[in-house]
């Protein structure tokens, strides 16, 4: 491997590459997808293949193939393209050298995939699916699916940096539906880990459709929830979605560059209350030692992962980079470019994003709020670079005189993402972590992030908008 | 074409060597793309893909199992991991493949000007896209232009045996209009499967431009 990947790219610094990287990508999944009784999707995947970058005369090429032989044969048409568009810019695009890395890092499984068989493992999601219409008869729809992945990824560039990765992926998911009369409610949940099957335990994740069951039915029987502006407890989910939705993609280099951010120009202002501390952090592990979703040693540029801090105090004091948006705009790499996979180009990304815990319990959350709202976990929802969200909230809790009170049903909030920001008058103490996904680009590339962070409160927040 | 209906014979054959299967469908598709960007008023990158893949469909009795790959390589792997998910699979009544019938013919899906389709012409469309915005009023634009050919083969143990060929060239645009803090965009994506109705792109750069400069002068709903 490291033998034909000096040789790819040797060949495209001959043809004129002042930079060039290569990833090669060796994937194998499983995914038993269960709706309503009945195997929806029961498939294996076998994947692998290369994505040589080059950067010609100040401007990219890119080339990809599933065969790493064949790759070899088109790296000149990947320096052709570099050049035919470099012969239409007057800014030439550089990166600054880096430092390199021979590196070979593995994460291994406690208990591998291969420990239960895929029998069981279709039992286990049949299980899933039966078990909410056992407890409740108002259960109209269930969907959960199982995946487990073992991935190795090898990165080599023009500098001498040579990595290969290997992870595997646990994770099952769930989404109800509940109906009762003419009310329609829905839950969804997830679970797992960048590990074996440790880190998505079968009677745990039997023991979570329970409890989902029992929150459908108690939200068949909630009533509305109240709307207006409020003052709010979000908890980590959903203020782990304002984190990252609302306000992580608006620090992304790229964004910036592309004239598609609020946050451009505003390094030093302040974005957020001062008790806000938000970071990006690809070395974060969750508290079971498991590396946290988003977690990587090195990011698709070769670039050695570390913490960033984007908001220290409620000021805004980094953006997220990868090589060519460092270089652009002037600033400290960061180790932010990541890949879907070897058929795509890097993008500037987030790994876990949170905001920093502080001190506030739960209870103490709640302890000023007069009358409010507590809500729990998103579902969906739209912002965007002109800094605005509007976002779903699966459960409500009503909040009276500083106790949690009343189950009221899902409904959504809306606002600016920094005036949103400014209004966080208390951070919890307790982070917790949980799996999630983000896509972006054309085409749009899926990558796994950390959804993790504390319970904030906000002074005010609109309710129903 | 035909060397993803070879393909698929081959795994077809390599499938009949399993006593249990009761039925087996192979898709197979390849996609070559060639695409250009535009960022910041200037050609940013230039990207040449040739996507391969394909997917087994395998049916034990009345258990579905599904695997795919990526490379032919990997294609043994792949079909006897079909074939285990068959074995382990419920049953699932609707659990059969479509018979012989007659393949439609498609007309207008596919443009041997776009297979064959330069990269200077590519070019110039994203150049009249970005010489129809003003650079004066807006804050920055996008544009992405891509030529797609692709190949689908299907071909099953019921006699189904069919491939096809389309293009199409797609154009997507994006324009961002700044005052102060309020910042504006406008999208649009087009597409044709032919060079002989050609995509307007310097039509799409004034519209859209028109739409993000309308916007910057709009009140706020709340």
């Amino acid at each position: 491997m490291e033998d034909l990947s000096e040789n790819i790219i040797e060949t495209a610094t001959k043809l004129g590459a002042s930079y060039a990287d290569l990833r090669f990508d060796k994937i194998y999944s499983t995914r038993i997808q269960v709706r309503n009784k009945e195997v929806a999707s029961f498939r294996t995947l076998f994947e692998q293949g290369s994505g040589l970058r080059v950067l010609v005369d100040g401007a990219w090429g890119f080339t990809m193939s599933s065969d790493l032989e064949k790759l070899a044969s088109s790296v000149s048409k990947a320096v052709k393209l570099a050049r035919q568009s470099a012969s239409h810019r007057t800014e030439r695009i550089n990166v600054e050298e880096q430092r390199r890395f021979k590196s070979d890092v593995e994460w291994k499984q406690k208990k591998s995939h291969d420990s239960v068989g895929i029998e069981e493992k279709v039992k286990f999601a049949l299980e899933v699916n039966k078990r909410p219409r056992d407890l409740s008869e108002n259960i109209v729809m269930v969907d959960n699916v199982y995946f487990e992945e073992d991935m190795s990824r090898w990165f080599a560039n023009s500098e001498g940096t040579f990595i290969k990765h290997s992870k595997p992926v646990t994770a099952a998911t769930l989404r109800l539906v509940g109906k009762s009369g003419d009310l329609i409610v829905s839950r969804s949940k997830a679970l797992g880990g960048l590990a074996g099957l440790e880190a998505m335990p079968f009677d745990k994740f039997l023991q979570v459709t329970e409890e989902e069951t029992r929150n459908i039915e108690d939200l068949l029987k909630a009533k509305p929830a109240p709307s207006g502006d409020l003052p709010v407890v979000l908890n980590y989910d959903l203020g782990y979605t304002l984190t990252h939705e609302a306000f992580g993609h608006l620090c992304e280099g790229d964004s910036i560059l592309q004239g598609d951010s609020i946050l451009e120009g505003k390094i030093g202002e302040q974005v957020a209350s001062d008790l806000v501390t938000i970071i990006d952090d690809p070395t974060m592990k969750e508290a079971t030692g498991i590396p946290a979703y988003g977690s990587y040693p090195f990011d698709d540029e070769g670039i050695k992962a570390v913490p960033t801090t984007l908001v220290n105090g409620g000021k805004l004091v980094s953006y997220l980079h990868g090589r060519e948006t460092a270089s652009r705009l002037g600033q400290e790499m960061t180790g932010n470019a990541r890949v879907e996979n070897y058929k795509r180009l890097p993008l500037v990304r987030m790994s876990n994003i949170y905001i920093k815990p502080s001190t506030y319990s739960e209870e103490e959350l709640f302890e000023d709020i007069q009358n409010g709202v507590y809500l729990v976990d998103s579902r969906g929802g739209q912002t965007t670079g002109q800094g605005t969200f509007h976002v779903g909230v699966q459960m409500v809790y009503l909040i009276k005189n500083g106790e949690k009170g009343e189950l009221r049903r899902g409904t959504a909030i809306a606002g600016r993402t920094l005036d949103t920001l400014k209004k966080i008058d208390a951070v919890g103490k307790k982070i917790s972590y949980d799996i999630g996904g983000c896509g972006k680009g054309d085409p749009e590339q899926m990558v796994r992030c950390g959804s993790n962070g504390p319970p904030i409160r906000v002074s005010s927040i609109t309710i129903g908008g | 074409m035909t060397t993803l209906l070879t393909t698929g014979e081959d795994i077809l054959k390599e499938h009949r060597k399993f006593e249990d299967l009761t039925a087996t469908e192979v898709f197979l598709e390849s996609t070559i793309t060639t695409t250009l960007r535009l960022e910041q008023w200037q050609l940013k990158m230039g990207e040449t893909t040739e996507e391969w893949g394909a997917a087994v469909r395998a049916i034990v009795g009345k258990g579905v199992g599904f695997s795919t790959f990526s490379n032919t390589s990997l294609g043994s792997m792949a079909i006897r991991a079909a074939v285990k998910n068959a074995r382990a699979a419920p049953p699932n009544e609707y659990a059969t493949l479509p018979s012989v019938s007659k393949v439609p013919n498609v007309q207008g899906i596919y443009d041997k000007k776009v297979e064959d389709v330069d990269v200077e012409y590519l070019t110039d469309k994203l150049l009249q896209f970005r010489d129809a915005v003003d650079k004066k009023q807006l804050h920055s634009v996008i544009g992405t232009i891509r030529a797609i050919v692709r190949e689908v083969a299907i071909l099953n143990t019921h006699g189904v045996k069919c491939a096809s060929k389309s293009t199409k060239l797609t154009f997507s645009g994006e324009c961002h209009a700044k005052k102060g803090d309020n910042l504006t965009s406008a999208t649009a994506t087009e597409y044709s499967s032919t060079t002989r109705s050609p995509i307007d792109t310097r039509e799409i750069g004034e519209r859209i431009m028109k739409d993000a400069l309308l916007q910057l002068d709009a009140k706020k709903v709340r």
